[in-house]
């Protein structure tokens, strides 16, 4: 990704954002992938922690994310197809358009990860 | 993903293989050939992925005239449409060939796949509503220029262009 400069500073993930992370849950899951699931979910355990649910624990859980975090997703989705990772980017680039403060700038860095 | 490991795995055990004509291919062929074409368009998915961070720059007195919802619109237009032309030979010859695929054997799952995950279409609709009511002549030969037609910095250029 570029920069190493991707720190994101707390905040509430809205309505826009959990239809986004679907979106991009529905994109990875689509096929049966011999290699192991590779879904958003895991970024969002990864960086709240493996007890938090995505649906039940998203909308009242906060986000902080330092810059080594978003090299670790990178990393986590070199394993999807390049197509996928093109769409991913898509849905970053136009919920990043559609949010405001740290959480366009979170949706930023999702986009310079993938 | 596991449809598409059987096609890469036959690609690269298959690749010297001569091509058959569509008419004749057997479900084999077609299945390698989709194969090949898939590597290819993922590679040149690849390839225009190294444009991401690409400087451009807008002079267009048209573009300025706009309303700042239609700038970012219009923005929005050429990032889809940037991606989709740098990689529009690769994707047409790899959906043709999926669907040779298809006829041929019957067997749905890659186009269906396809489907699915393209089920969107390729701009948001909203961006896409809203520059379909901006003149077509200007917008067409606007975005038509020779310099969107392969990624830049999205991001970049809307903090350039737009008004925060």
């Amino acid at each position: 990704m570029k920069g190493n400069f991707c720190t994101v500073k707390t905040f509430k993930p809205s309505q826009r954002t959990l239809d986004a992370i679907k979106e991009m849950n529905r994109i990875t899951d689509m096929s049966n992938l011999l290699t192991g699931i590779l879904t958003l979910v895991p970024f969002f355990q990864i960086f709240v922690g493996r007890k938090t649910y995505l649906l039940a624990g998203a909308a009242s859980s906060r986000y902080n994310m330092a810059t080594s975090d978003w090299q670790h997703f990178s990393d986590v989705l070199q394993g999807v197809g390049k197509n996928k990772r093109d769409l991913l980017e898509g849905v970053a680039y136009q919920t990043a358009n559609s949010t405001t403060g740290e959480e366009a700038k979170f949706w930023r860095c999702v986009y310079g990860a993938l | 993903m596991g449809h598409y490991k059987f096609f890469i795995a036959f690609t690269v055990l298959f690749s010297m293989s001569v091509q058959a004509d569509v008419v004749l291919m057997t479900s084999e062929e077609a299945k390698y050939n989709a194969g090949a074409k898939y590597l290819k368009f993922n590679e040149k998915l690849s390839q225009c992925g190294n444009f991401k961070y690409r400087d451009i720059e807008i002079t267009d007195p048209w573009f300025f005239s706009l309303k700042e919802a239609d700038k970012k619109a219009v923005l929005s237009t050429l990032f889809y449409q940037s991606r989709y032309l740098c990689s529009k030979k690769e994707r047409d010859e790899y959906v043709l060939s999926l669907l040779d695929y298809t006829l041929i054997s019957g067997d749905r799952e890659g186009i269906d796949e396809w489907l699915s995950l393209y089920q969107s279409g390729y701009i948001d609709a909203d961006v896409r509503d809203t520059v379909n009511k901006l003149d077509p002549i200007k917008l067409n030969n606007f975005i038509n220029q020779d310099k969107f037609s392969r990624p830049f910095d999205i991001f970049k250029v809307q903090d350039t262009y737009l008004k925060n």
